[in-house]
């Protein structure tokens, strides 16, 4: 038997008869402020659970569902969390500093004011995503930005090689020594990007259609 | 049957879109948010439009536009804009959306829009895998004050494009409207001289088949209007293509086009073609004495 415990409360918010909680189907579940710390929870189905303010630090990750989850103001700090799927998953405010989401997917999330600092975001998903968060120092190399909400991000020391941002909303957002080629933002919003000095190689910046006729 | 699927949270004003539709012989399906048309995308339904309503609850015509253009280029998406939502409108025009109708004018303009985008959409793809062998193109068309030229020369422009790889297919689409449109303003406007309230007549007259009464039919055959050519150069390679569009009328006051962003040009018919080729292009020129027009869509990263 495993309880699942508030974090700070010690109330018991769920048990599970198993030795284990790998694999465990735990959706739609009330587990606001969780303690899950440290735990194995590989391929554990969350998907539409509650999981506001739960502690999952450290905790393995792997293959889990989020899908629909909210997970605001969640602490997931070193979590390893490969292959994931937050698809749709509230992320507001959640702290994930130094945790590997390499592979996972965060379609239409939402993660404002996220702190990922110092994650690995390799080869996500993160299209269409509200991502107005801080990602310093956060390797997104090869991720999918497109379309995705990124004005006044945070972006510092990020990796950003081969991430596709077409459409991406740029606005704003701090890129200063981020790693990536001006022509990915070729198709992006990046107006008022601060760190310009990589952009002055940019020929051309888009113009809305009201300039033109200025 | 083509299948519009419709994103609109008023049950009234979806009831009036579901009529208008139905009667045009569309069929049709309905949402009350993003979030469900995209559940509806995500659950294979045949959709071959997205018509959405601009301010919506869990996700709005914007997110919709976006993600539409990510996950599923292929479907073109029309907005019902209204008052106070221009700026979104624009933005999400911008980002891919390939058309907009007023909410003031559902019932005047929405299946002739509808029409103009499915008809661009649904490109030939015969040359498709022949034109990716395609390096560079470049020609030169002088066409005379016939509408019916319009359609195959923007479906040609197309493939034309697939085969440069510059774009998506919505990419392709917006292009081809922007087109269509600057071909269709040197026409009515520069050459026969159509003034914009005339326009409205001219532009339904465009889809339901060649004008038979009006300023229109007595322009086309008498001169100096008749005797008027469109000149229409493309140059396309891998990074760009590059339309030069002139007419043969007098042109007109390009200092008289409005300075700044006006709140009102989506609801003004007149601005409808300016502001499509301006949002879907790159670059949009006009010459010192306003019959030429210059249009560039460079290549997406």
């Amino acid at each position: 038997m495993i309880e699942i415990k508030h974090r700070t409360s010690g109330q018991v918010l769920h048990r599970v008869d198993a030795d284990s909680l790998e694999g465990a189907v735990l959706s739609a579940l009330k587990l606001a402020g969780a303690n899950l710390a440290g735990m194995n929870l590989t391929k554990v189905n969350f998907r539409s659970s509650d999981l506001r303010q739960a502690d999952l630090s450290k905790a393995t990750l792997t293959g889990a569902n989020f899908y629909e989850c909210s997970l605001a103001f969640a602490t997931m700090d070193g979590v390893e969390c490969t292959g994931a799927d937050f698809t749709e998953a509230v992320l507001e405010g959640t702290h994930a500093h130094n945790a590997n989401f390499s592979g996972s997917v965060f379609r239409y999330a939402k993660l404002p004011h996220c702190d990922f600092t110092g994650s690995k975001l390799v080869k996500c998903d993160m299209s269409v995503s509200d991502s107005r968060g801080n990602f310093s120092n956060a390797d997104l190399s090869e991720a999918d930005l497109r379309g995705a909400k990124m004005e006044g991000a945070v972006l510092r020391y990020a990796e950003l090689t081969k991430a596709k941002l077409d459409g991406a909303n740029l606005l704003k957002a701090d890129l200063t020594h981020a790693n990536y080629n001006p022509q990915q933002l070729h198709n992006a919003r990046a107006t008022g990007v601060v760190g310009r000095s990589k952009l002055e190689a940019m020929k051309k910046q888009r113009r809305s259609w009201w300039q033109f006729w200025g | 049957m083509t299948r519009i699927l419709v994103a609109e949270d008023s049950a009234t004003q979806a009831t009036q879109i579901r009529g208008l539709l139905e009667e045009a012989g569309y069929e049709v399906d309905l949402v009350s948010n993003g979030r469900e048309a995209l559940h509806r995308l995500r659950g294979g339904a045949a959709v071959d439009l997205v018509l959405t309503d601009m301010v919506m609850p869990l996700m709005d015509g914007l997110q919709l536009v976006r993600a539409v253009r990510v996950h599923y280029s292929d479907i073109p998406v029309i907005l019902m804009t209204s008052q106070g939502t221009d700026a979104i409108a624009i933005e999400a025009l911008e980002d891919g959306a390939a058309g907009y109708v007023p909410k003031s004018q559902v019932n005047l303009r929405l299946v002739d829009e509808i029409a103009q985008v499915l008809h661009v959409s649904q490109v030939n793809r015969s040359y498709e895998r022949l034109l990716t062998c395609l390096t560079h193109n470049q020609f030169s068309f002088q066409l005379s004050n016939d509408v019916a030229l319009i359609d195959p020369l923007v479906d040609l422009l197309q493939q034309m494009m697939a085969g440069m790889r510059l774009c998506d297919s919505t990419g392709r689409v917006r292009v081809g409207l922007a087109v269509e449109h600057a071909l269709l303003n040197a026409l009515y406007r520069g050459n026969l001289e159509i003034s914009p309230k005339d326009m409205l007549t001219a532009r339904e007259m465009m889809f339901q088949g060649p004008p038979s009464a009006g300023v229109v039919e007595q322009r086309l055959s008498q001169s100096p209007y008749c005797d008027r050519t469109i000149d229409l150069d493309v140059t396309m390679s891998p990074d760009e293509a590059r339309f030069v569009i002139r007419d043969q009328g007098p042109g007109f006051d390009v200092s008289k086009l409005p300075a700044g962003a006006d709140p009102e040009v989506l609801e003004n018919e007149g601005g409808h073609g300016l502001l499509l080729m301006q949002t879907f292009m790159d670059e949009v020129t006009f010459n010192a004495q306003g019959n030429e027009v210059t249009m560039v869509k460079r290549r997406e990263a």
